[in-house]
């Protein structure tokens, strides 16, 4: 094979080259097959097990065997009670978000492992007291309360910093979400199935996700790809320990001074800029922005927002191949995630690649349609939007958010069915229906970049902080 | 031919047939996955039944059925940068012996491990079509039933596919 060779025909070669040898089809069902039998018999034989120990453990049967009938009269009941409607209220979770004192988040990717793991102590009113963040394999931060320890494990370096300076967060002032949880969040599905388990199926704004209650403790289970738990945690998971030839920089006040390591100014220096980063991409600065956010994705790589945002700034700069590069990264890193399919569907619709952007488009679309009915649900498309929401500098409000949103589908789509802020409700729910419409009979897209924009009503005084 | 969407959906109905049918179709394009990481025929095929073995049982976690494709490419990349960590080479050569290399030290060419390492660069949807036209010895009219997308849609796939390929080789070989 040569470079001077068709494409095509050095495709096929490599394709004979990698298809030569025995196929591995037999092999794979032989395993799974394996596994299956494996699997029944482990649990064929625990069940066993169980009911060998229940009989020999006890000496009377009898009443042993009345008690199994007793119990499961009781456990019928229980069934009977639960698979009736139970009629649920988002006020009850508010509630038992109350009694909570613990938090467990838990988050895999597409195959089961564990991607990120954190643990909360709530302290009153529901303010975080305790921390503990590990995203393997480099990020790990532990907060005792008083102090904030970041574990750079690839600097073999703990910095700790006063609890006041620096802290993590999970989704900032819970309190905020179960407020929009309360005033916003709606009920989908009672007692639907969440993986083999009946739950209700909740839409939270703010978390612009899906969540799943549990109909026993109405605590929800899973917000989004997240799992949350309220056990308590093990024993030493707040403790700030250092691990065995780990150097310490120790940046709380009254600390002596050290002479900190190079790195650790340039991580500092990179916080700063991301913060003037967003303001230049938000005031329109966006020369500035990308060198600033350059800096940023250079110090810290897995800052996602900032991976975005530079996408984002590229994008408005025109320099459509590298706005495609970087929000293909973000995708990478972040998952499947709307916002970042629309963003990275109008570059690749800029670049005339019509296919590639009609598939991105195709992946926001649903969330897109869905925030007609449920703006607040559409609140990180804001957010990617518009980074002084990080801050809570700017709250959207509902017809704002409804606003872009439709301008967002009028760029993406080409399609108008005349929504119009000034026009009457049925007018809109018109409009709206002819959205949905559309969507489900698989419309046709045409990213339209001259379309006509509904202006965007003005934010109010209260909103704008 | 059956779409990828429809044979998960019959995995996932306790139909194993139609998984050995994903397995057909996707190991030639797996094993690509693998030897891209591993540079090795021995290991990659190792590796490329535990990535559809780890697949099977994670099926159910699959939210989008016709993502099957880019699904298990991730999840082969994933298993080859594990068994790259833990030295997998060592043991595969023992286990692995039917596995005809394409050269003695069954290692692909220098040109060849090019193009499969630009292949494996491009962007989601192309590389998938690609890999199975090429790879899996689809037609493209195969290929489209495959990934539930017209016949155009994949023919313009694979023709952006060969540009981008040209010019990730040229700037490969600068």
């Amino acid at each position: 094979m040569t470079s001077e060779e068709p494409i095509e025909e050095r495709l096929e070669n490599l394709g004979r080259a990698i298809g030569s040898g025995e196929s591995i089809v037999d092999d794979v069902m032989g395993r799974i097959e394996v596994s299956s039998v494996a699997e029944y018999e482990r649990r064929k034989k625990s069940k066993a097990e169980l009911i060998e120990r229940r009989f020999i453990m006890s000496r009377f049967t009898k009443l042993a065997a009345a008690a199994v009938i007793i119990i499961a009269v009781m456990l019928l009941i229980n069934f009977l009670d639960k698979s009736a409607p139970s009629a649920y209220a988002i006020e009850q979770t508010i509630e038992a978000f109350k009694n909570v004192r613990f938090l467990h988040l838990v988050r895999r990717d597409e195959i089961g492992q564990v991607e990120d793991e954190r643990w909360i102590e709530l302290g009153l009113h529901g303010r975080q007291v305790k921390y503990r963040q590990d995203t393997p394999p480099a990020f790990l931060a532990v907060e005792d309360g008083k102090t904030t320890a970041v574990y750079h494990k690839d600097k073999n370096t703990v910095v700790l910093w006063s609890n006041r300076e620096k802290q993590y967060q999970w989704v900032g002032d819970l309190g905020v979400f179960l407020e929009n949880l309360r005033q916003d969040g709606k009920i989908i599905e009672e007692n639907a199935d969440y993986q083999g388990q009946v739950a209700h199926r909740v839409l939270w704004p703010m978390m612009n996700a899906e969540c799943y209650v549990d109909t026993e403790t109405k605590l929800p289970i899973a917000v989004g790809s997240t799992e949350l738990s309220y056990e308590q945690p093990p024993f030493g998971t707040f403790e700030i320990t250092i691990p065995e030839g780990f150097a310490v920089v120790d940046k709380r006040p009254g600390a002596a001074a050290t002479d900190e390591p190079d790195w650790l100014n340039d991580l500092q220096v990179a916080d700063k800029y991301f913060h003037q980063a967003r303001y230049a991409l938000v005031s329109g600065d966006y020369e500035k922005a990308a060198e600033l956010f350059e800096y940023v994705v250079e110090k810290h790589p897995r800052r996602n927002w900032a991976l975005f945002w530079l996408g984002k700034t590229y994008y408005e700069l025109g320099e459509y191949d590298l706005a495609i590069e970087k929000l293909s990264k973000v995708l990478d890193m972040m998952g499947s995630q709307p916002y970042g399919h629309y963003a990275r569907g109008l570059a690749y619709a800029q670049k005339g690649l019509e296919d590639e952007a009609k598939q991105d488009f195709e992946e926001a679309l649903p969330w897109m349609i869905r925030a007609l009915r449920e703006p607040m649900g559409a609140a990180m498309f804001e957010y990617a939007d518009d980074p002084r929401l990080r801050e809570g500098r700017y709250r959207p409000t509902e017809e704002q958010i409804l606003a872009r949103m439709i301008n967002r589908l009028r760029l993406a789509t080409g399609q108008d069915f005349g929504y119009d802020s000034d026009a009457s409700t049925e007018e809109n729910e018109n409009a709206i229906a002819g959205w949905e419409e559309w969507y489900e009979t698989g419309g046709e897209i045409k990213f339209t970049p001259d379309a006509e924009l509904l202006p965007v009503p003005e934010a109010s005084e209260e909103a704008e902080k | 031919m059956q779409s990828d969407a429809e044979l998960v959906k019959a995995c996932l109905n306790g139909e194993r047939e139609a998984f050995a049918e994903l397995v057909k179709r996707y190991e030639h394009p797996v094993r690509a996955v693998a030897l891209d990481v591993l540079r090795d025929y021995h290991s990659a095929a190792d590796v490329s039944q535990d990535a559809f073995v780890r697949s099977y049982k994670n099926l159910p976690e699959l939210r989008k059925a016709d993502a099957f494709g880019p699904w298990l490419m991730k999840i082969t990349r994933r298993c080859a940068l594990d068994a790259a960590q833990r030295g997998l080479r060592e043991t595969a050569l023992d286990s692995a012996t039917n596995v005809t290399a394409e050269s003695k030290d069954g290692q692909l060419d220098e040109y060849k491990q090019r193009l499969l390492g630009a292949v494996v660069k491009l962007p989601e949807g192309e590389k998938q079509v690609v890999m199975l036209r090429y790879f899996g010895g689809h037609s493209v009219k195969d290929v489209a039933e495959i990934v539930g997308r017209s016949v155009g849609t994949v023919t313009k796939q694979l023709s952006r596919a060969h540009r981008r390929l040209r010019n990730l080789l040229k700037e490969s070989e600068r």
